[in-house]
């Protein structure tokens, strides 16, 4: 280029920036949203990857249901390929801090690091980032979640909520927050599920590993040798890992089968000596019962004997009792005989005394006759007293003589019978001594006896005790025995330990990380390509109207002999020099600001130091390039007419632009109403097509993505709303410890009764069609007990309209075949055989399938199965199969193992938390996932995705502003005659700038129109790049995204109206006075 | 009576960085109404000054300007607005129609904005150019485009016609044609006329020739008996 053209160049440079600067703000925005955001996600996830490396965070985490022992750790770190390992503990614990009961996962840190500094941990696996206090030094202190409403100071104890198991692990029930930290194990707000209390992770808590008092560790951290350094979200990362997976997943087997030997050894060595130990508590029992025998016969034979002497003293006393009955009997004898002697003797006396009164008589009557005689003197008398004297003397002798001859006898016989009542007596006396005697052996007999009976019940409490015992002794050997048994039965059925392996992406918030900076690239996609479209339609008004101001120029410059290349070269000029460094600019700045911004408001919250850039190569060069090669090509084309006319032609002052009818002016009447400045607004219209072009498509185009940015938030956002609020209508999904096979009578139907509660069973699916697959994807086969009830939990229905869906599904229609040929008819006999199934519509795009076509399902572990669809249903979360419980049992032969309860109650979130407590606590379910986990998630991505939408909307604006600028520019250069001239007639500066803007605001609102129609589309194909893996949004956007759409864009052209006032301002009307150039 | 317009002690002064350019230097002039008034001079004497600066569309420097008692000099940038679209009619040298509107939207265009504006049609018609009106400027000549664009001041019923050269670029017979449709405008209506011009002839049209030179009044002359435009083609 000669250097009077350089000139030229510079100073048409000079004199109109503004075009050729908004040209080149065009090029630089779409160059920086190209290479910014396309590096965004590079970026986000090389820094991430940083901070995860320099914190050091485990590539797999191993855990253990029965622990893990120290020679597991061992083994595992002589593994192959294994660079590090870190055991350690991780349980999860309900806990109270205030009144506030939260349940944490509780996590152990190596010794060395709990030093009690308040500085970042530099060893270990997963190592903590204090945001505040201090490491712990001892027991009873922790750091906390610095996510978490608890601060340094706090203390947290322990509650009931708790498993017994999990509290025997620790040593503490209070722990004391001295520190609060970030763990690269949660890289979001996502802390997982737990199987008490509320069935979610608020947060998690870390103390010193000698918190734990368990002999076994829980978990494992392991690094591997050939991660270090490679960034974590890369493909070769991925492949690394998956490589080790399968020789990590067979140490962990072999582990397993070591552990489950060694506790199979354990088991029989305390089975044995369990063994041991009964056998000689056997014979012991032997012993001490033959011993009891022993005694008790010894004792049977004391008792024996006993009875032998007891019996001889019976008989004894018998015989003596017989001897003393016969003395006694003699004895009465004799003193009968006594008696009667003495009766005798008596009677002898009393016949004495008889005798002797007979004799006294007799000598009293003597005497009386004597005296009688005396005194007598009648002899006859006397005589007779003489004869009776005389008779008596006799008689008185002879009873004198019998007198004595009985006192005689008589006092013989009273010696006699003296005598004899002494022997009587001394006999007597014997028999009294002998029946004492008899008395005394009968005591002692008695007493022998009882003695003996006491013996003998002692005997035989003996030998009922001694049976006790025998039998006792018997139970408890037989008992133990048993326990034996079973134990060797255990033995045999101890099963190998179950280890988990935990890779990175399977972290809380890993993959959605990852997801989550794809859709801010795949966002940014679309919007760049857009700009440089705008950039090209702008440089070209742009071009063809230096060119059209320059005609004379470029003649004269022909005519002095300059070539078209020359010329050309000039104009090619401004493309380059504002396309170049607008790519420059742009590229600049996109990659050195976008990335950054999105990062830094992407992890606002996040420690992680400094941030490492990317740069997308591509989308670099394209940015670079792009807009300098579209608005070359484009003046190229703006130029060529004018260039290559001959230079008298060119000389020519250009007649202006006529004006020229507009369509309506041909219809009167409607041209009459549309009144004056309609009218004048009407010709400027229609006066520049590729203007109107320009400015309509600009912004359209923006308004477009408007709508669409704002709409992906309103889609986002209201994914839990449709979801749960339209789409399933439970509250709760509870795990069941163990599958049933129906929901009959169960202790926790009884629990829900008061509630709506349905049996569910989702199955791990694997889905295919069309050579695409849903592997990566959540996705299951999905049956409800009841296929009625389902109803009430899930509305089948389709998003496009709401048209519900048949289920179960509906048999298939009875088409008759009659053109079609046979071949036709069988094949689908063939699939009308299948078991028809609902899908859901992720899983259908994902497929590429539709309603009458066959998918490949398969289930872990399970032969495939084919299913027709007979239903695309709207849901947005997870990927479903529908199929009815008859279907399931035609497909796999048995009942479906029914382990989920859909809830459907009318619970505050706290009421749903006591519920799902109190469940988790009486172990009826083992997991709760309610609803609000989804909505974390929802809100998760919305709050990553809202501050690209607010650059996006910025960027919006400023394509809006920047077009509606080059049209009101363009328009004020061309027409400053004309604006001064509407000056001269003593326009008003409302009614001048009325005269320019009226037209702009038509076509900006225009533009407006088509953006909020086209915004639909755009934002449906956005949205369709956003939906990833098992997460779909709706394509919802609500009215008042419209509406701010239309808001920003009318607010920027108000300021772009208020902002070029003064410009308009400035025209001074005696420009209108000039000569036309 | 005050005089219609009166300059008093006008100075006008260009600045351009360090550099002072005076294109008037304290002129005072009167025009009574329904004057018809030709300012003459060489290039650059500053005749358009005068004339912008009495139309509203320039400032003076220094000095006061009155028009029909109003002290024009004092209005703030709407007042000269407001002054220009109700009392102004303006004719340029190159007509300065709108391209892209119609003989008859031009005219409109004044009409618009005014408070009394006669009807653009019987303007036009006025101007013998009714069946040219839905024509666009580039489809008429330069005569028909410079009676348009007389039109679009008239339709106003200004109390002054201010003319910056309207027959500058028309040749001979088309200039008299203008300027005979001026003088009896002015004449008709009363209106008073400020016209600039290099034409000699024409001063003779004039009731009052006001000679310019270097920014001075250099005379002031009273033509008593003015000439009749239609008897300068003779």
């Amino acid at each position: 280029m000669s250097r009077s053209l350089r000139k030229m160049t510079r100073r048409q440079l000079a004199r109109t920036p503004g075009r050729f600067v908004s040209l080149m703000v065009l090029v630089a925005l779409g160059a920086a949203v190209l290479a910014g955001f396309q590096s965004a996600a590079p970026s986000m996830l090389q820094t991430m990857s940083g901070y995860l490396e320099d914190r050091n965070l485990s590539d797999y985490r191993l855990f253990c249901d029965m622990g893990i022992t120290a020679a597991d750790v061992e083994a595992l770190a002589a593994q192959p390929g294994v660079l590090e390992v870190e055991p350690g503990y991780a349980v999860n614990i309900s806990a109270r801090h205030n009144e506030e009961v939260l349940v944490y996962a509780l996590l152990s840190l190596p010794d060395e690091v709990c030093n009690g500094e308040a500085h970042d941990p530099q060893t270990g696996i997963s190592r903590l980032k204090l945001t505040a206090g201090r490491m712990p030094l001892a027991q009873g202190e922790c750091v906390a979640d610095a996510d978490s409403a608890l601060v340094v100071g706090d203390v947290v104890t322990f509650n009931g909520e708790n498993d017994p198991t999990s509290l025997d692990l620790v040593s503490q029930t209070m722990l004391t927050v001295v520190g609060k930290a970030r763990t690269p194990l949660y890289i979001s707000n996502t802390r997982g599920s737990a199987t008490i209390g509320s069935g979610r992770v608020s947060g998690f808590l870390y103390v010193p590993a000698s918190t734990f008092t368990s002999d076994y560790y829980t978990v494992i951290g392991l690094r591997l040798a050939d991660t270090a350094g490679v960034p974590s979200f890369s493909d070769e990362y991925t492949g690394v890992i998956d490589r080790k997976y399968a020789s990590l997943e067979a140490f962990c087997q072999q582990r397993a089968k070591v552990r489950q030997n060694e506790m199979r050894q354990a088991v029989n060595e305390q089975v044995d000596s369990a063994a041991g130990e009964i056998d000689s508590a056997r014979s012991e029992a032997d012993k001490e019962l033959a011993d009891a025998r022993e005694k008790l016969s010894a004792a049977q034979d004391e008792i024996h004997s006993g009875e032998e002497a007891y019996q001889k003293g019976v008989s004894d006393l018998e015989q003596a009792k017989r001897e003393l009955d016969e003395s006694e009997r003699e004895l009465k004898a004799a003193k009968k005989a006594l008696d009667d002697g003495w009766a005798t003797y008596d009677a002898g006396n009393k016949q004495l005394a008889g005798a002797k009164q007979a004799l006294g008589q007799l000598e009293s009557q003597r005497d009386a006759l004597i005296a009688a005689m005396t005194g007598e003197t009648n002899p006859a008398v006397l005589a007779q007293i003489q004869a009776q004297l005389e008779a008596l003397v006799p008689q008185i002798g002879g009873l004198q003589q019998q007198i004595v001859a009985s006192e005689r006898e008589l006092l013989a016989s009273r010696g006699q019978l003296e005598q004899k009542d002494a022997e009587y007596a001394s006999g007597m006396e014997k028999y009294r001594k002998a029946a004492e005697e008899i008395d005394e052996n009968e005591r002692k007999l008695s007493s022998s006896r009882s003695e003996l009976d006491r013996s003998k019940s002692a005997l035989e409490q003996g030998e009922s005790s001694y049976q006790n015992q025998s039998e006792e002794a018997n139970t408890a050997i037989e008992a133990l025995q048993a326990d034996l048994d079973s134990a060797r039965k255990v033995v045999s059925e101890i099963g190998p330990p179950t280890w988990l392996l935990q890779a990175r992406s399977e972290l809380p918030g890993f993959s959605d990380f990852k997801s989550n900076a794809e859709r801010i690239t795949m966002l940014s996609l679309v919007i760049p390509y857009f700009f440089f479209v705008i950039a090209a339609l702008v440089c070209l008004t742009t071009m063809a109207r230096m060119v059209e101001e320059q005609r004379s120029q470029i003649g004269t410059l022909k005519a002095l002999g300059f070539t078209e290349d020359a010329i050309g070269s000039m104009y090619q000029f401004f493309p380059w020099a504002m396309g170049l460094p607008g790519g420059v600019i742009g590229v600049a700045l996109g990659v050195l600001v976008i990335p950054r911004l999105i990062w830094s408001m992407y992890v606002s919250n996040y420690p992680v130091n400094g941030f490492e850039l990317v740069p997308a190569v591509i989308p670099c060069i394209i940015g670079l390039l792009g807009g300098a090669v579209v608005i070359a090509v484009v003046t190229y084309f703006a130029c060529r007419s004018s260039l290559y006319s001959s230079a008298s032609v060119l000389m020519r002052p250009g007649s202006p632009r006529a004006g020229s009818r507009v369509f309506l002016e041909r219809v009167g009447i409607v041209w009459r109403r549309i009144g004056f400045k309609g009218r004048v607004t009407l010709r400027n219209l229609i006066r520049y097509k590729k203007r109107l072009v320009m400015t309509i498509t600009g912004v359209t185009g923006s308004v477009a993505l408007l709508v669409t940015v704002f709409g992906v938030l309103d889609s986002i956002g209201s994914v839990a709303q449709v979801q749960f609020g339209e789409i399933a209508h439970y509250e709760a999904a509870f795990t069941l410890r163990e599958p049933s096979s129906s929901s009959a009578d169960t202790e926790l139907n009884r629990r829900l009764s008061d509630y709506e509660s349905a049996y569910a069973f989702a199955s791990g699916l694997e889905a295919s069609a069309n050579g695409r697959s849903s592997a990566g994807f959540i996705t299951y086969l999905y049956v409800v007990e009841d296929s009625e009830a389902i109803k009430g939990f899930l509305t089948f229905r389709e998003r496009n309209g709401h048209a519900p869906l048949e289920f179960p599904p509906p048999p298939p229609p009875k088409l008759v075949m009659e053109a079609d040929g046979a071949q036709g008819a069988s094949a689908d006999a063939d699939i009308d055989s299948l078991p028809r199934a609902v899908i859901s519509e992720r899983l259908s795009r994902v497929l590429g399938v539709g309603v009458g076509d066959v998918v490949h399902c398969e289930r872990t572990g399970q032969p495939a199965k084919d299913l027709v669809v007979s239903g695309v249903m709207e849901n947005y979360l997870y990927n479903f199969v529908f199929i009815t419980p008859e279907d399931f049992y035609a497909l796999y032969g048995e009942d479906p193992p029914y382990a989920t309860v859909l809830l459907k109650a009318d619970l505050t979130d706290s009421e749903l938390d006591a519920l799902t407590a109190e469940l988790l606590k009486t172990k009826m379910i083992a997991l709760s996932q309610p609803v609000s986990m989804l909505e974390t998630l929802v809100d998760e991505v919305t709050e990553n995705m809202l501050y690209v939408v607010w650059f996006m909307v910025a960027v919006c604006c400023v394509l809006t502003f920047v077009v509606l600028y080059n049209l009101v520019n363009l328009n004020i250069t061309e027409r400053m005659r004309e604006l001064a001239t509407l000056k001269v007639i003593g326009y008003y500066q409302r009614e001048v700038a009325g005269y320019i803007y009226r037209e702009v605001a038509i076509l900006m609102l225009i533009g407006l129109a088509l953006g909020l129609v086209g915004g639909v589309f755009l934002h449906e194909f956005v949205m369709g790049t956003l939906d990833m893996g098992e997460l779909m949004f709706t394509r919802v956007i609500r009215p008042q995204s419209f509406m701010l759409a239309a808001l920003f864009t009318v607010l920027c052209s108000a300021l772009l109206f208020v902002a070029m006032l003064p410009r308009l301002r400035r025209i001074d009307p005696v420009t209108s006075l000039k000569s036309v150039e | 009576m005050a005089p219609y317009i009166e300059f008093r002690d006008v100075s006008k002064v260009y600045r351009q960085g360090e550099t002072k350019a005076t294109a008037l230097k304290e002129v005072s002039l009167i025009v009574e109404q329904g004057e018809f008034c030709a300012i003459v001079g060489p290039s650059g004497a500053g005749k358009t000054t005068i004339l912008n600066i009495l139309g509203g569309i320039d400032r003076r420097s220094s000095g006061t300007v009155t028009v029909d008692g109003e002290e024009i000099t004092r209005y703030n940038e709407r007042r000269l607005a407001s002054y220009r679209r109700n009392s102004v009619g303006f004719v340029f040298q190159f007509y300065n129609l709108i391209p892209n509107l119609t003989a008859l939207e031009n005219v409109e265009l004044a009409a618009e904005v005014c408070k009394r504006p006669a009807s653009p049609r019987a303007m036009l018609d006025a101007v013998e150019l009714s069946h040219r009106m839905n024509s666009f400027p580039s489809q008429l000549s330069g005569g028909e485009q410079q009676r348009v664009a007389i039109a679009r001041a008239l339709v106003k019923n200004p109390k002054l016609l201010l003319c910056d050269e309207p027959t500058g670029a028309l040749d001979e017979a088309t200039g008299i044609q203008i300027l005979s449709l001026l003088q009896k405008t002015s004449e008709d209506s009363g209106m008073t006329v400020v016209l600039i011009t290099h034409n000699n002839d024409i001063t003779e049209l004039a009731q009052k020739v006001i000679t310019v030179r270097n920014g001075q009044i250099d005379s002031l002359v009273k033509n008593l008996s003015p000439r009749k435009a239609e008897d300068l083609a003779t």
